[in-house]
């Protein structure tokens, strides 16, 4: 039988990273409590026979009177060889509560001090031999982030039967248990851990008077967030472009060949048209995501992700979110599957739910390359317009949390709000890198895959009419027949052309699929949306319609199928409201009425609309057919949410 | 007085936990218990929530929670 080593520890102690060091495989790490949501399981490098099981952090075993961890669930139920107690070294005092609750565990333990660098760096001192003494198990400072000492520990730990002291509280003054133990860590700390007298203000609390400042704090968000948009613009945008070339010049190239070998017309079309570009395409995309994901990924690890929590939460709990929800939405920049799996960590179910509706709409990394494109098309390659899209989507963040806030399910039931706030760090090349390598595999296998498929099926589709393969005559395919069918429901978004639809429906297998499509079905894509406005409001759509299928199976796993449904309703009707506003208000301009003037004009109109439809539902209840109560009738209170 | 009450760089002991049901033994596991010392580092933009100091790291808690934290 194997030999099971469990890591555990506090939330932000290093055990994910302690976990990558020790099993060889990258598991994202983030600067930020709750990142390891499941627990994960991996083979030492060194002796495959080692089974490594990182659980999810905790600050304490149980954290109420009848509620167990799921971590503390797994201990009793299937008890490890040993468990290896990782402790943060800078942080001493209340990483070692839970060493306290360990020891009623009767597993045998060793304690790893992880961070031993920073100690050091901090200035204190770490007594090694009398924490061993204290707790009577082997006591090992490791880096893990460094690499330092990580084989020694597995050593230790995978020979090490003894158990920790489980020591008689009772001798301290405390009230409760808690109030004991920590008595008891009080008592003993100072032989532990030496710290100068003389404090120095830290790199952390130095960067934290400016990143955290009351005036300038949100404007230097706002700012990251602008350069984060512009350096993945431009600097992928760039290489991106580089690569679309150089496979326009390839396609261009075996057309010309094939059709000197005097190969069909078909495949030609189909390997030049559909499989050539479909992954030219996908590829002249990753550059930019991946600028925006090694971004994305300094943010959280850095820490930087807590701070903007403190600094925007009391903004987000305005429309009934919390500081919590802001993780996700930050983490759904990079990917919305990550960000609606990095709802769990937010306590309220209500909050939690409203969380996953509404973080999609946050640009992810595959919309950001749809937006990029667009604003190169459209508005001469302006980082703003693709940055607006950021804020757009916090905006309407904003705009359907206060009016989701209005159900009952959607109400927040407080379950508070505590968060540590980590010291900054430096994040390490190599997690960036290995973040970088996951997206590039999973982007190749999961984007490129669906996007071929689209694209082949899309061909298909474009080439085939009632008549049979109808070549570049596109208008007799069936292709034309079905986005023609559908161009009516968008004509009132302003771009109520077959070629729109049919981008639109290819969205939903994967955002980046929506250019690419665009791109094969269109000779000119400026024919497809008349103006730029029709074009900002397309772009406003696929920001906020329902995300790609692999986001939407998450939604649907983490939701469960009736709020799953809901979900789908509640996004598409809002793209479809925001999108018209937009184009409404872009018509308005055009026709030189002034943009406060238009905005004025369409917000009468959406109220009007909006309150003729109350009117109309409340003179008349909707299930007794002659009860003048309207909406206070007894039946429909119980049939509304 | 209570923590919401805290000048900022103030510090001082906590005496008891009011009214935090389900805060509270949360609280607790993070050390924040009564006789700890706490500091109020700073405000967010719209001060609310606080950033204190405890134990040695530190804690973000909304004005809600830190004015049923009553201080020495």
């Amino acid at each position: 039988m194997n030999d099971i080593i469990a890591l555990v520890g506090n939330p932000n102690c290093g055990k994910t990273t302690l976990f990558n060091a020790l099993t060889g495989t990258y598991q994202k790490v983030g600067n930020w409590t709750g990142v390891t949501v499941e627990k994960k399981e991996g083979e030492y490098k060194k002796n495959k026979r080692i089974k490594i099981v990182d659980l999810p952090g905790l600050y304490a075993l149980k954290t109420g009177a009848n509620d167990e961890t799921a971590a503390y669930k797994y201990l009793i139920k299937t008890p490890p060889k040993v468990i290896i107690n990782v402790v943060d070294g800078t942080n001493l005092e209340r990483n070692l509560y839970l060493t306290t609750e360990l020891t009623t565990l009767k597993i045998p333990m060793v304690i790893a001090v992880n961070m031993c660098d920073q100690i050091e760096k901090k200035g204190d001192k770490l007594n090694d031999k009398e924490l061993s003494k204290l707790f009577g198990v082997p006591v090992i400072p490791v880096s893990a982030l460094k690499n330092f000492n990580v084989d020694e520990l597995i050593n230790v730990a995978i020979n090490n039967e003894k158990k920790p002291f489980l020591h008689n509280l009772n001798d301290y003054k405390g009230k409760t248990t808690v109030n004991k133990r920590y008595d008891f860590i009080e008592k003993n700390i100072k032989n532990i851990i030496n710290k100068p007298t003389i404090k120095m203000q830290t790199f952390t609390e130095k960067a934290d008077n400016v990143l955290m400042h009351r005036v300038w704090g949100i404007p230097i968000f706002f700012a990251v967030m602008v350069l984060v948009y512009f350096l993945s613009i431009n600097i992928g945008g760039l290489i991106g472009k580089k690569i679309s070339y150089a496979f326009e010049v390839f396609s261009k190239t075996v057309e010309i060949k094939l059709i000197g070998a005097g190969v069909s017309e078909w495949i030609i079309s189909l390997l030049c048209n559909a499989v050539i570009s479909s992954i030219g395409g996908v590829t002249s995309f990753l550059p930019q995501i991946l600028v925006l994901f090694a971004l994305m990924a300094i943010i959280e690890e850095s820490g930087y992700a807590a701070r903007v929590a403190f600094l925007l939460d009391r903004f987000f709990r305005s429309f009934g979110l919390g500081g919590k929800s802001l993780l996700p939405m930050i983490v759904s920049c990079g990917c919305t599957v990550t960000g609606i799996m990095a709802t769990r960590t937010i306590e309220g179910e209500n909050e939690r739910r409203m969380t996953v509706f509404l973080s999609p709409f946050m640009p992810c990394g595959a919309k950001t390359a749809v937006f990029a494109w667009f604003s190169t098309v459209f508005f001469s390659g302006s980082a703003l317009i693709a940055a607006s899209m950021y804020f757009l989507g916090i905006l309407c963040v904003g705009i359907f949390g206060i009016i989701l806030k209005r159900f009952n399910a959607f109400k927040s039931n407080n379950g508070g709000f505590l968060m540590e706030i980590p010291p900054l760090r430096f994040p390490s090349g190599k997690d960036v890198l290995f973040v970088l390598i996951e997206k590039v595999k999973e982007f190749t296998t999961k984007a490129g895959l669906i996007v071929f498929a689209v694209s082949v099926f899309l061909w298909l589709l474009m080439s085939v009419g009632v008549s049979g393969y109808v070549g570049s005559d596109i208008e007799k395919s069936f292709l034309f027949v079905i986005g023609n069918a559908l161009k009516y429901l968008f004509y009132p978004l302003g771009f109520g052309s077959w070629q729109a639809s049919v981008a639109i429906i290819s969205g939903f297998f994967a955002k980046e699929a929506v250019v690419e499509t665009l791109s094969l079905i269109s000779q000119d894509v400026h024919t497809v949306f008349n103006s730029a406005y029709s074009a900002y409001a397309f772009m406003a759509f696929i920001l906020l319609s329902p995300p790609c299928i692999a986001s939407l199976a998450t939604a649907h796993a983490e939701l469960g199928k009736k709020w799953f449904l809901g979900m789908l309703l509640f996004q598409t009707l809002s793209a479809y409201i925001v999108s018209f506003v937009i184009n409404s208000i872009g018509f308005l301009i055009e026709r030189r009425l002034g943009l406060l003037l238009s905005v004025l004009i369409v917000i009468i109109i959406m109220l009007s609309v909006f309150y003729a439809i109350k009117y109309l539902k409340k003179s008349k209840c909707r299930l007794c057919k002659n009860c003048k109560k309207g909406e206070k009738c007894q039946r429909v209170k119980r049939f509304t949410i | 007085m209570l923590l919401s009450n805290f000048k900022i760089g103030q510090s001082g002991k906590v005496k008891e936990l009011n009214n935090l049901p389900v805060l509270k033994s949360r609280l607790n596991h993070l050390g924040v218990i009564e006789g700890v010392k706490v500091t109020l580092v700073r405000k967010a933009p719209l001060g609310d929530p606080f950033q204190i100091k405890v134990r040695d790291f530190y804690l973000a808690i909304r004005k809600d929670e830190a004015s049923k934290i009553v201080m020495e």
